[in-house]
């Protein structure tokens, strides 16, 4: 913490160095989180890149009361929105005008993927079940809060949200039962 | 639903998603960001230098001034002289010593002397005095016009005798001539005494007039105070003028250098900061010793100088250096791969390094300039051998030395890790060769050390030290 404070003044001070260094400590998390939203690596990388120039345009207003990292965290995640709302590549699948309803599944299946395989298969959804199953799974928006940030209602966030999490669940057991028939055949 | 156990494992998988951006991300957000208001190093260098040279400046100022008053005091000596009692007294009876007039000329002393006291600015007049100088007693006489110091020289030579002259009051510089003999005479009957200062330079030219000009033992003639100060009688010594221009030349000097932890112990120079370091990767697993101190590698040394005289012995030299020195360590294999080092307060991401071990041999290499300010002293009038010290302010230009991270086993380097502004002080010694002829130059000795590390904190202490034989070749002397 004291460290990330030594950072933070340097980096108000825009000085490089303090910049590179606050860059070094938090660039591979941020683009894990950057991956989650966006359908390729570059892309990642180009909210990334966006997402820190916001970081430190905007450090002024960081209190220093909460991790800095989640600080950062929730920059890089509105900047990755906007990203997906800008890009025509993804313009059209964050259009969600068709509500339609999904039963909520309570299934809990094992998760034995390991993290990028899962990360990879977070990347397949549609954008529009990827960003509200991101928001809500992983970041811990609530339905109202995802609603305000996209701009639709709390219902068609649950709807999406449910979907997202079914199909993710089908091809988790899909994948889990995939690698076991390999290793079987092996 | 949030908080059930598939969303849980879903979070904590994630939040152990890390991903490496390619380099150029970096270089992309730092094109974004507005420029960083780099120190202005060359003007601190500037003013660095700036503030060297005005020092010295001063100094040379001090010293010039020291002269200055020296001969100043010196022409109230000879007018003291020439103004107070002045006894003729012959070596023997026989020599026929005739009372005869004396007349010297007073000439303005070399150098301006410039100020408000009244007594310098009528020092800067020529003031002309006649004494008459009686066989065997004490006189006073008028003073008629003043003649030149040839004349009066002649004049003392046709005197033919040895003369014995009595400080017995100084006497201060007065407007007019009267004015001048009459607080000289109220002064030498009140007894009031001043010792006057002088010089052996003075005291040597003085006698040189009289033996060379005076072909006898007979007209031998020696003036002395009773303050056992010798005063000259002639002007010579303000003719004999110290070179006052600058001097310059160039220079070449090779010899050997290295690094050090301290100059005064043998601390290992890549052990000393192993515990700052905190975790990083990568993990190499390199030889787990530690690593040998750096030897001695080759140094050499460009220089175009310029210096110019203090006094008869002090000199004052500066000019500008370029310096490349090197040393050499042993290590492992190199690792061609990016690699993030975390420290206490600084990160940094290097793309290849070096492992510790014993199988290659690393040339550590600097490049640098300086502008050294250094005092050099003449230990002999009789030859011309010197020594000399001084800082040297040196900006590093480039280097390739590294820095080792203990807990990892290997080297890295990075331009961040170095001082680039670099104070250092010198000592040396040397002679000048040939100095009569039409190719004069030096040669001699000159150690330096550095006072700062070249290594940035926390990366450890490296302060650069050579050891170097030079020879310097005057321009215009």
């Amino acid at each position: 913490m004291e460290q990330d404070i030594k950072l933070v003044k340097g980096c108000l001070k825009n000085e490089r160095v303090s910049q590179k260094q606050l860059y070094n400590r938090f660039a591979d998390v941020m683009l894990g989180v950057c991956y989650r939203y966006t359908k390729s690596l570059a892309d990642a990388e180009d909210v990334l890149q966006e997402g820190f120039i916001r970081v430190f345009k905007n450090l002024h207003q960081y209190k220093r009361e909460g991790e800095l990292g989640a600080w950062i965290r929730r920059i890089m995640v509105n900047t990755a929105l906007t990203y997906l709302k800008r890009n025509a590549k993804y313009q059209a699948d964050l259009y969600f005008d068709k509500i339609e309803m999904h039963p909520v599944t309570t299934e809990n299946p094992e998760i034995k993927l390991d993290t990028k395989e899962l990360a990879s298969l977070i990347q397949q959804l549609p954008t529009g079940y990827q960003t509200i199953f991101n928001l809500h799974a992983v970041e811990g928006y609530t339905h109202v809060e995802i609603g305000e940030l996209l701009g639709i209602t709390d219902g068609t966030s649950r709807s999406q949200y449910a979907r997202a999490r079914a199909l993710l669940i089908t091809w988790i057991k899909k994948n889990y039962s995939d690698n076991k028939l390999q290793s079987y055949a092996k | 639903m949030q908080n059930s156990e598939f969303e849980k494992k879903m979070q904590q998988k994630m939040e152990e998603l890390k991903l490496s951006p390619a380099d150029n991300v970096w270089d992309k957000i730092e094109a974004g960001l507005p420029p960083e208001k780099k120190p202005r190093r060359w003007m601190i260098f500037i003013l660095l230098f700036a503030g060297l040279t005005t020092g010295a400046l001063i100094l040379w100022n001090h010293f010039y001034t020291a002269k200055s008053q020296a001969e100043e005091d010196l022409s109230i000596a000879k007018k003291t002289v020439l103004q107070n009692t002045i006894s003729k007294n012959p070596v023997s009876p026989e020599a026929g010593i005739s009372a005869d007039t004396v007349s010297l000329k007073i000439e303005k002393p070399a150098g301006s002397i410039s100020g408000d006291d009244e007594r310098r600015k009528d020092l800067t007049k020529p003031a002309s005095v006649k004494v008459k100088i009686s066989n065997g007693t004490t006189a006073y006489s008028d003073i008629p016009e003043s003649e030149n110091t040839a004349t009066a020289k002649e004049q003392l030579l046709k005197a033919d005798a040895v003369v014995k002259a009595k400080i017995k009051a100084a006497v201060p510089v007065s407007d007019t001539e009267e004015d001048f003999v009459a607080d000289s005479l109220r002064r030498s009957e009140t007894g009031e005494i001043k010792t006057v200062k002088t010089n052996e330079v003075a005291i040597a030219e003085t006698q040189d007039l009289i033996t060379a000009d005076t072909k006898s033992e007979k007209d031998s003639i020696v003036i002395k105070t009773t303050d056992t100060t010798e005063i000259p009688v002639k002007d010579k010594s303000f003719k004999k003028k110290e070179n006052s221009n600058w001097q310059y030349g160039v220079g070449i000097a090779s010899g050997i250098s290295t690094v050090k932890n301290s100059l005064f112990n043998s601390s290992p120079v890549f052990a000393s900061f192993a515990g700052s370091f905190s975790s990083g990767s990568p993990n190499p697993g390199g030889v787990n010793n530690i690593p040998d101190n750096p030897s001695a590698g080759i140094a050499f040394n460009l220089s175009f100088y310029v210096q110019k005289d203090i006094n008869s012995r002090w000199k004052f030299n500066t000019g500008l250096n370029y310096l490349y020195q090197s040393n050499t360590i042993r290590t492992g294999n190199r690792v061609d791969s990016t690699a993030n080092f975390y420290f206490t307060t600084k990160s940094l991401k290097v793309d290849s390094y070096y492992l510790s071990g014993d199988s290659l041999q690393y040339k550590s290499k600097f490049h640098l300039l300086e502008i050294p300010v250094l005092f050099q002293y003449r230990i002999s009038k009789k030859y011309p051998v010197y020594v000399k010290t001084g800082p040297s302010v040196a900006y590093l230009l480039n280097s390739n030395a590294m820095v080792y991270k203990a807990n990892q086993r290997l080297y890295f380097t990075d331009d961040a890790i170095f001082n680039r502004l670099l104070l250092s002080m010198s000592i040396g010694a040397g002679f000048n060769l040939a100095e009569k002829s039409k190719f004069p130059f030096t040669i001699g000795y000159q150690f330096k050390y550095s006072i700062g590390s070249i290594i940035k904190d926390p990366f450890g202490k490296q302060h650069i030290m050579n050891s170097l034989f030079y020879l310097r070749v005057p321009l215009k002397k």
